[in-house]
């Protein structure tokens, strides 16, 4: 017995002594003027060139500016290191050109001031084919040149080789690197950009740009200069697996912007990105106030423990915004036993969306009945409405394509090529995917009622992957995460993207008249005509249903009262940091 | 003694490396492509066309060497070429290697797939008219599942529809003629027996594991292909917490267990024996990942108990003082080195007592009873010694666990671990940090085993590795 009280003993003594010693980093006092962020991963790398996680895109937008940004509420383009909104230009030749100005006040975080010249070099850098930043290179693939005005060295004409529809768009998020830090040997200097984007092929053995390209991949993985950006916020902290800091600069350029504190504000002093890998610790973390903000809390613990707890109430604002990503199935369109639409149509009448959203939504989700996000008004086809579950009319269409139960055995069959085929259907689900199980589960539930055999089967990411690109599925059912902005559609429902080497229209969708819309909607700069093609685009889909849209989820956000200025957006996390004001 | 230590070294050579080439083999054959993992495949990513990303897959491709052939020789059948691995597209080389299979000649095989890519680029630049636009659409899709259709009534079916789509968009002109004659050829002039003999085909030195292995006894090993940073910073980080929370918790658990299970053994049979083993086999029977929630639901939490630190291995202040430092560290280390350690009690005890039982029954044990020793000497000197040789088998298996962690715990407590490490990098593909932790565990693993060796000679007299 003398062990154990020995043992246990020690281990009070230990844990009481230790809560009284030392100060903590992380803001246990609520008087600090300091953001605590809780991610549920580290951010990858702190190269702002490299990163592909939503934890590092997070770190990344407080410390790099871009030409424009959005306003968070109405979500409206602004001005940000640009003075004004493009003038845009459509040339004879269907190019395009953005004559962008930079504003006077704008300087990098040493006080040098930001010029055209610092677009050219931002621009070089993301083009220089050494630099795996495959995914960057591939946004600005159209835009090949910048021609800085020699009479004014803040101006410049971002120029595109063609009209496409969101390159106001593009052109405004070019983001601002420093060349001191990202090309400290100034070997960008000496190349074209022009060269660089039309012929890429040609720098394939040039030494000094794979120089400048290793440079680049192998650093800024855990720490990244001061100076490296022009932000209100700057690096001073990563300490892997545990938190990443940034401090405020209070020399920061935009203080001395007035009249668009809309868009212009940071006012915490550090936002310190606090990762915890555990939801329930981290909402522990929360309720005690050592997080101030958390997004993508479990459905199921916001509504039971959260939302109505008058306690938590008085100390966390609670939010559920429609986010403006989507949760689907998608139908492999070319399987023989799913070719026809009306067995799709029977599988989308199969969905009880309400209990759907009830049961494992706990409430927080949308039927989603479109691709394009709702707030885009007027692209958004109103009129689609969600279909009815209902049993009958899923057998009765299944009857009508020659699906029925010859030999009683409780699935519906039919002859294909002079064979008896059974509509057995599998549906393939991401490892870790809970949600997405459970529908699973009530989807095959319906579909037995109406003499379909549905079989789940979840599988490793890659593995999915690879059925998708060989096209080796039936049903899959995934989602994609959105933003309230126009995109390009073309890799998810044109047919040029229907392929094995990773094209995104992996239903098989399409026909002459949809690619027809899609090019013409790339080049149509006239909203109304491009929403008239939008509407006919959804319309399109919702009639040949290769997907089964399912739901847009509603964020879980709680933030702590201790700051006022705290609203819910569209724009990821959902909330904006550095606009939080202490009370 | 020192003489078999030596030569156990050696033979961890051998070892290791057939460790290491089962690890990369494994690599190489799992599921995915990590050149399409390792691509931006974001939203922005998706705005090029098809030739650019084709483009930067075949640069990403032949920056982690993929091009290259996988080891020094391959061993296959005289049916398969030794050029395959040249086909940069996962998809089309291993519905090759379906052909071959099948129909055992390369150079039909190789001709129909020349074949099929010549149609796809004749019909690339093929422009119609808007009534045929749709034939045509469908005429690329059918050419893009020729690419991974190995099937014959599939395949068949499919020259069948291109058939008719081409006999619409272009009745004079016979596109399909070179494609089923090449087919026609693969299928009638199959030689699967080709299949059946052996072939060698030597590599050389420029390959995937030479690079690899030859870059890892430089010292250099490698680069995570998801973070960028050197393998080594990445584990030399994870290393010493994992290093610290195992030590420690083998520590505490045999020095709670040992004791334990002498006292269980001593008073066999006794109320107190039965609670202990109704208590350990209580706490062995709660899985850890349930303790550490309810530990952190309740010992860190404001509403009940806020007594640790929910998350973490430190957080203290930059300017901390040494001893706020080590208290901060110990203060967070106290949840996680529970749960890492309370399920060991019952298993090493329970050990101990059964191995103390046994001895206690042996002739020596009644002598020294009879020479009227004291029945602490009895126990403890003379019992105690012999009945750890099963405990020290449990030493070997300790080592491995060094470098693996807890995966739960670590996540649970956001713990610095190699646990969470390498789950990571499992999830993530990132094939050299997999490599290099399969390796250090394989050299822990073999370094357990000689402890355990060298532990035996010390613990029992009778057993000794000297020849004699």
């Amino acid at each position: 017995m003398k062990l154990q009280q020995v043992l246990f003993g020690s281990v009070l003594t230990l844990s009481f002594a230790a809560c009284g010693g030392g100060s903590t980093e992380v803001a246990k006092d609520k008087g600090k003027n300091e953001v605590v962020m809780h991610q549920l991963g580290d951010p990858e790398t702190l190269n702002p060139l490299l990163y592909k996680t939503i934890e590092a895109s997070y770190v990344m937008g407080q410390l790099f500016e871009s030409l424009l940004t959005y306003d968070p509420k109405t979500y409206a383009e602004k001005p940000y290191l640009a003075k004004a909104l493009p003038e845009v230009k459509v040339n004879a030749d269907s190019s395009m050109d953005f004559v962008f100005e930079i504003r006077n006040e704008a300087t990098w975080t040493d006080g040098s001031p930001i010029t055209a010249n610092d677009a050219l070099f931002s621009l070089k850098l993301i083009k220089n084919p050494f630099v795996d930043c495959a995914g960057h290179r591939a946004a600005y693939e159209l835009f090949d040149d910048i021609i800085v005005d020699p009479s004014n060295n803040r101006k410049f004409t971002l120029h595109c080789t063609q009209v496409y529809h969101i390159a106001e768009l593009t052109a405004g998020g070019l983001t601002f690197y420093n060349s001191k830090v990202f090309d400290p040997k100034g070997i960008l200097a000496s190349y074209s950009l022009k060269e660089l984007s039309q012929h890429p092929e040609k720098f394939d053995k040039d030494a000094k740009l794979k120089e400048q390209g290793d440079f680049i991949n192998t650093s800024f993985t855990t720490s990244l200069p001061a100076d490296a950006g022009s932000s209100a916020y700057s690096f001073e902290k990563f300490v892997p697996t545990q938190r990443v800091v940034l401090k405020r600069n209070a020399n920061w350029w935009g203080y001395k912007i007035k009249g668009e504190e809309d868009v212009f504000y940071a006012y915490p002093d550090k936002l310190i990105f606090e990762t915890n890998t555990n939801v329930d610790g981290a909402i522990v973390a929360l309720k005690g106030g050592e997080l101030d903000a958390m997004e993508r809390i479990p459905n199921r613990s916001f509504v039971q423990d959260m939302l109505n707890n008058p306690e938590l109430q008085q100390k966390l604002y609670m939010f559920t915004p429609v986010e403006y990503g989507y949760e689907y199935i998608c139908i492999n369109t070319k399987n023989a036993k799913l070719q026809d639409v009306k067995v799709r149509r029977a599988l989308s009448h199969l969905i009880d969306i309400d209990k759907i959203i009830d049961a494992t939504s706990y409430g927080l989700a949308e039927k989603a009945t479109s691709f394009v996000p709702k707030d885009l008004k007027e692209f958004y086809n109103s009129s689609l409405k969600y279909p009815e579950y209902n049993i009958e009319t899923a057998k009765a269409l299944l009857l009508e394509a020659g699906w029925k139960d010859s030999n009683g055995d409780g699935v519906v069959d039919k002859i294909i090529n002079g064979e008896k085929v059974e509509l057995t259907l599998n549906i393939g689900n991401r490892e870790g995917r809970e949600w997405r199980g459970k529908v699973a589960l009530y989807f095959q539930a319906a579909a037995k009622k109406a003499g379909i055999a549905i079989n789940i089967q979840t599988k490793e990411w890659g593995k999915l992957i690879e059925e998708m690109y060989k096209h080796e599925f039936e049903l899959l059912i995934i989602g994609v995460s959105g933003a309230p902005f126009e995109h390009d559609y073309k890799d998810q429902w044109h047919t040029s993207a229907y392929n094995s080497n990773g094209g995104g229209n992996v239903s098989g969708f399409g026909n002459a008249k949809s690619d027809a819309l899609i090019d013409q909607l790339r080049v149509t700069m006239d909203k109304k005509q491009r929403a008239v093609y939008y509407m006919e685009l959804q319309k399109m889909v919702s009639e040949e249903l290769p997907v089964l849209f399912l739901i847009n989820e509603k964020a879980r956000i709680a933030v702590n009262k201790r700051w006022n200025n705290v609203y819910p957006t569209g724009l990821k996390p959902g909330f904006m940091i550095a606009g939080f004001k202490l009370n | 003694m020192l003489k078999y230590i030596l030569k156990r070294i050696l033979f961890f050579i051998p070892t290791l490396l057939v460790v290491s080439l089962l690890t990369f083999a494994l690599g190489v054959n799992s599921p995915g492509d990590p050149v399409e993992v390792l691509m931006d495949n974001s939203e922005s990513a998706k705005f090029a066309d098809q030739t650019s990303r084709r483009a930067d897959y075949m640069k990403m491709r032949k920056k982690l060497n993929l091009d290259l052939p996988v080891f020094y020789f391959g061993v296959s059948s005289i049916a398969e070429p030794d050029t395959l691995y040249k086909i940069p597209e996962k998809l089309h080389r291993e519905n090759l290697e379906r052909f071959i299979s099948m129909y055992g000649n390369w150079p039909q095989v190789s001709l129909y797939y020349t074949q099929v890519k010549a149609l796809e680029s004749a019909v690339s630049g093929m422009v119609v008219t808007d009534s045929l636009k749709d034939q045509l659409i469908k005429v690329r899709l059918l050419i893009s599942e020729l690419y991974y259709k190995y099937d014959p009534s599939v395949v068949k079916s499919k020259h069948e529809q291109l058939s008719d789509c081409f006999h619409v968009l272009h009745p004079e002109h016979n596109y399909m003629k070179e494609l089923t004659t090449s087919y026609a050829a693969m299928v009638d002039g199959a030689t699967v027996w080709k299949n059946y003999f052996p072939s060698f085909h030597w590599y050389g030195f420029n390959n995937q594991y030479h690079i690899w292995i030859v870059n890892l006894f430089k010292g250099d090993f490698g680069i995570s292909y998801y973070k960028k940073q050197p393998v080594i910073d990445m584990i030399s980080g994870r290393m010493l917490p994992t290093l610290l929370f195992s030590v420690l918790s083998v520590l505490i658990a045999f020095l709670v267990s040992i004791p334990l299970g002498v006292h269980s053994a001593v008073n066999k049979g006794t109320a107190k024996d039965k609670f202990y083993t109704i208590a350990l086999f209580v706490f062995y029977s709660l899985p850890s990942f349930w303790v550490a929630t309810l530990l952190i639901n309740y010992l860190t939490n404001a509403e009940y108990l806020d007594w640790f630190p929910v998350k973490g291995l430190e957080d203290a202040a930059d300017d901390a003082s040494f001893g706020d430092r080590m208290l901060n560290y110990l203060h967070h280390m106290i949840l996680p080195l529970f749960c890492y350690t309370y399920a060991s009690f019952a298993f090493i005890s329970r050990q101990m007592r059964g191995s103390m039982l046994q001895t206690l029954g042996q002739d020596y044990i009644r002598t020294a009873w009879a020479k009227g020793l004291a029945p602490k000497q009895v126990y403890w000197k003379h019992a105690v010694r012999n009945s750890l040789l099963p405990i020290i088998t449990l030493v070997a298996s300790i080592f491995p666990s060094l470098i693996a962690g807890s995966v739960v715990i670590e996540y649970l407590f956001t713990l610095p671990g190699m646990g969470r490490l390498a789950y990571e990098a499992e999830v993530s593909k990132d094939y050299p940090v997999i490599y290099i932790i399969m390796l250090f565990s394989a050299v822990l693993t073999l370094v357990g085993y000689l402890v355990a060796d060298i532990l035996y000679a010390v613990v029992d007299p009778r057993i000794s590795y000297n020849k004699k």
